[in-house]
């Protein structure tokens, strides 16, 4: 499992301690980006049932959150890429509203004190960028197959990086589609022990979102893994975001 | 270890098994040395919403070196992975399994849920029959609403905690460190023990002897020290309490995900068929000041938008009025809402309506219970007509345009006219809504919702020795009530006539009840208390199987004199209270509630502060002073 404090080393380019203040033009809010980790058990929990942990999390915290007005307000809270159940991250992105200017330290703080390492804001800016700007996301996929060997390493990293076709559904459609131009400089090693790690980066844009089961789905029926067996699992990690050139960090 | 990413892995909901919620407690194994898991037996959502599980769960682990876990049924598909992984049944914050704990303690508040608890022992390794479990396995314990009948699972507990568990579990916990200590524990010591403390009932300690037609003939006792009856426990001054400053906070939805604010514990109103409203007796209030500093306190450790005032009939709190305004000064500017469960129609305003936010939803929800002023009589419920439809009105005006009525069929004396006047009382409804000048135009005009639920005669009520309508019966007033029912507005719904009828088997039954459940288990019965899950032909089966008839324990009724299953239980209301009762019901006689008049019900005995019976009984001149049955 990973540890909550291995978070993206990021160059540090907001200084801690001065106000983030950039007021929101129509109603006087500020919008603050916060970078976060969901690791460990909160993998398991819904983007529904995050936003409804982070909005609580604010209010215990008594940080100044920006009420929706009408009959059911709430806090406004837009998230950079979607992240299945079930899947690791140490990188989000959401933005947020407040009443009134605060430092990224005491934002960072005064959420972290009330959440229990599972859920960390380890980063708080004015935005630098538009969220939908965020277009690749780096992963680190383990297979935990009684069946991995250093061969079928071999055999995986030149699947991923050549043509590879699949099956994509939506809700009303299902049509084959080759997804290798979404996938980004991919890696697959043996790691010892029956276990075979892939990393990569995958696309996030709203157009091209590729989901990294994909990748597990394409290799399961290429190589015949089951992971429905009681000795297989996976487990997905999202280590970082970045911008088009797949260089540039997401801030 | 678990290895979460094998058992959660495509399983339905996985953040029901995680645990690691905020406001959960986790201890260090090696300080501890009593633990509990406490186990509801239903899914996560619906344990977790539990007010019960929460203050126990918080006043075992007031103390340090008592660590007290919670576990909830899994769901059949984790069951399946369960089974496949060998994994036995583990509590949530340790992820240890249960048979390892000293204590496993369900709780008990629908019959339904019976087959839960065989369902999650067998899970987690554990004998079911408490004959069959030795001195290192755990305890086995039961408390809640259905333990004041709980000779159908006689065989499987070890003890059972009556009434109030907020003091009696921790001094139980006390018995058990002590006799651990100095070597004297054995579990039969330690049982004869717990049954000295009062408040816990040893079912193996008391044998039942039986008529040759199968009503009973008397208990007799293992040990002569034991009591002749198992008294309740009570808090007596509810101020006092323990009350709990942080709760788990679930990351997924729940049934009851908010604040839960107990302003009083029990019922003034007396109601004939409710056995919430007699067995919780007597009514305790906090203070307002108290539930305002209980209330902020849970909201600081929560960040929860919503606070429900929880009770029983929550408008019979004496100082409603003042504990809104208190909560009001803060809750607003945090857009924090009030909620009130339950609204009674003659207690219901303007001012009420304005406070309560969920009150300003278009929906409103009373209860009649029955059709006629006749037979709401019978049964108590003391609100009328005009008071409904003025109710109505004060909703209309304000803008409201749903009404939801709950009724039930199947009450003593019931006749087709009763049935009728269910629909008439709601056309009554739809058309005051149209005499109503303020009314909202538009929006489809009134909907008025109907939830018939069928009558099921409960212990320590007065009602406790009815017969239920059979179901060929409860089935016909269904239809006649449909086919009365001609008004477009109104929309009927009502509940399964068979599911009403395994649960009074159950409500009612004995211990010869144990061997069905146990064949239930048998042939894999779970999850009864949910309509997928449910089957009445495999019940029948099962009863059929093990010799149970069903009509014993349902159509037949109890006589007046037979001794009760549940004979053994005092509750602190007499049995001379409840037939009283039983005849004024058939002589159509209202009888007050506790605010206006004290009936001498005998729940006085207990003792208590800040009730009605201290207050009414002044005020006759007479104490509630503890007097003897
Ligand atoms: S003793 Fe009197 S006031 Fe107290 S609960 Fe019974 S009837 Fe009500």
């Amino acid at each position: 499992m990973v540890q909550p404090n291995t978070f993206p080393l990021r160059e540090n380019r907001c200084p801690e301690d001065q106000l983030m203040d950039e007021y929101h033009p129509q109603n006087e809010t500020i919008t603050v980006r916060i970078g976060f980790a969901k690791t460990g058990l909160l993998r398991f929990i819904s983007h529904l049932d995050l936003q409804k942990t982070m909005k609580r999390a604010f209010l215990r915290a008594d940080l100044p959150v920006w009420f929706s007005e009408g009959y059911n307000p709430h806090p406004k809270m837009v998230f950079a890429t979607p992240l299945s159940v079930g899947m690791e991250s140490l990188c989000e992105f959401a933005d947020i509203r407040l009443t009134k200017p605060i430092t990224p330290r005491m934002l960072k703080d005064s959420f972290n004190r009330v959440m229990d390492g599972n859920l960390t804001v380890w980063h708080a800016s004015t935005p630098v960028f538009k969220l939908t700007d965020a277009y690749w996301s780096s992963y680190e996929i383990v297979l935990v197959h009684p069946n991995a060997s250093p061969s079928l390493a071999l055999e995986m990293d030149s699947l991923y990086k050549g043509p590879l076709p699949v099956v994509k559904r939506t809700k009303s459609t299902e049509k084959e589609v080759d997804i290798s131009p979404f996938i980004r400089i991919p890696s697959v090693s043996y790691e010892e022990v029956g276990a075979i790690r892939i990393r990569c980066q995958l696309c996030v844009s709203n157009t091209d979102f590729l989901n990294p089961s994909y990748l597990i789905a394409a290799a399961s029926s290429r190589f015949g893994l089951s992971f429905d067996r009681a000795d297989s699992h996976w487990s997905v990690l999202r280590t970082d975001l970045f911008l088009k050139d797949g260089v540039t960090p997401f801030l | 270890m678990l290895n979460y990413d094998i058992i959660l892995k495509n399983i339905s909901k996985p953040g029901r098994y995680i645990g690691g919620e905020i406001g959960q407690t986790v201890k260090d194994k090696s300080s501890v040395h009593c633990r509990w898991a406490f186990c509801f037996p239903d899914c996560y959502e619906i344990g977790m919403s539990n007010l019960g599980l929460r203050l126990l769960y918080s006043s075992l682990n007031a103390r340090d070196d008592v660590w007290c876990e919670r576990c909830f049924a899994p769901w059949p598909d984790m069951e399946q992975r369960m089974r496949e992984t060998a994994t036995p049944l583990w509590a949530l914050e340790s992820g240890d399994p249960l048979s390892l704990f000293d204590f496993v303690a369900f709780s008990l508040g629908y019959e339904l849920s019976y087959t839960n608890v065989l369902y999650m022992l067998e899970l987690a390794g554990i004998p079911l029959l408490s004959c069959d479990r030795g001195e290192d396995d755990p305890i086995v314990i039961g408390g809640g609403c259905c333990t004041y009948n709980p000779e159908p699972l006689a065989d499987f507990f070890d003890l059972f905690s009556i009434g109030e568990g907020e003091e009696s579990l921790p001094e139980l916990s006390d018995l058990y460190l002590s006799m651990k200590k100095d070597g004297s524990y054995t579990k039969e010591a330690f049982l004869r023990k717990a049954s000295e403390l009062g408040g816990f009932y040893v079912p193996s300690f008391y044998q039942v002897h039986y008529h040759p037609d199968g009503t009973i003939a008397g208990f007799e006792k293992k040990y002569d020290e034991l009591p002749d009856t198992v008294q309740k426990r009570i808090i007596r001054n509810f101020d006092k309490a323990h009350f709990p400053s942080k709760t788990y906070i679930p990351y997924i939805d729940t049934v009851q995900d908010r604040i839960m604010l107990e302003v009083m514990r029990g019922c003034p109103r007396g109601c004939r068929f409710c056995q919430a409203g007699m067995v919780y007796r007597p009514v305790r209030e906090k203070t307002p000041e108290l539930l305002n500093e209980q209330a902020k306190c849970l909201y600081e450790a929560t960040g929860y938008e919503e606070i429900s005032l929880s009770s029983l009939s929550v408008s019979d709190y004496t100082r409603l009025s003042r504990l809104t305004e208190l909560l009001l000064e803060w809750t607003d500017e945090r857009r924090v809402s009030l909620a009130l469960p339950s609204l009674r129609a003659d207690t219901f305003t303007k001012e009420l309506m304005d406070r309560i936010s969920t009150i300003r939803t278009s929906t409103l929800t009373f209860a009649p219970e029955a059709g006629t002023q006749r037979l709401r009589d019978v049964i108590n419920k003391n609100v009328t007509e005009e008071e409904i439809l003025r109710a109505c009105q004060v909703a209309f005006s304000a803008g409201k345009n749903q009404v939801k009525l709950y009724f039930m069929i199947g009450h003593p004396t019931e006749t087709n006219e009763d049935l009728s006047g269910i629909s008439e009382l709601s056309s009554d409804v739809v058309h005051s809504f149209y005499q109503c000048p303020d009314r909202e135009r538009g929006r489809g005009g009134i909907q008025v919702t109907l939830s018939v639920a069928a009558f099921v005669p409960k212990p320590f009520t007065p009602f406790q020795w009815e017969k239920q309508d059979s179901l060929e019966e409860t089935e016909r007033k269904q239809q006649y009530l449909r086919s009365v029912i001609t008004d477009r507005k109104v929309k009927y719904n009502y509940h399964d006539a068979k599911v009403g009828r395994i649960e009074a088997v159950f409500a009612r039954g004995d211990r010869k009840l144990g061997r069905a459940l146990l064949e239930a288990r048998r042939r894999g019965f779970r999850f009864d208390a949910w309509e997928e899950y449910f089957s009445y032909q495999a019940w029948m089966d099962v009863f059929r199987d093990t010799e149970i008839d069903p009509d014993y324990y349902t159509t037949r009724g109890f006589g007046e004199d037979e001794i009760l299953p549940w004979d053994l239980i005092d509750c602190g209301i007499t049995k001379a209270f409840l037939k009283e009762e039983r005849h004024r019901a058939y002589a159509g006689l209202v009888t007050p509630n506790c605010m206006e008049h004290c009936s001498g019900c005998g729940a006085a005995k207990l003792g208590g502060e800040e009730t009605w019976c201290n207050r009414t009984l002044s005020r006759c001149g007479k104490t509630a002073a503890p007097k003897t049955n």
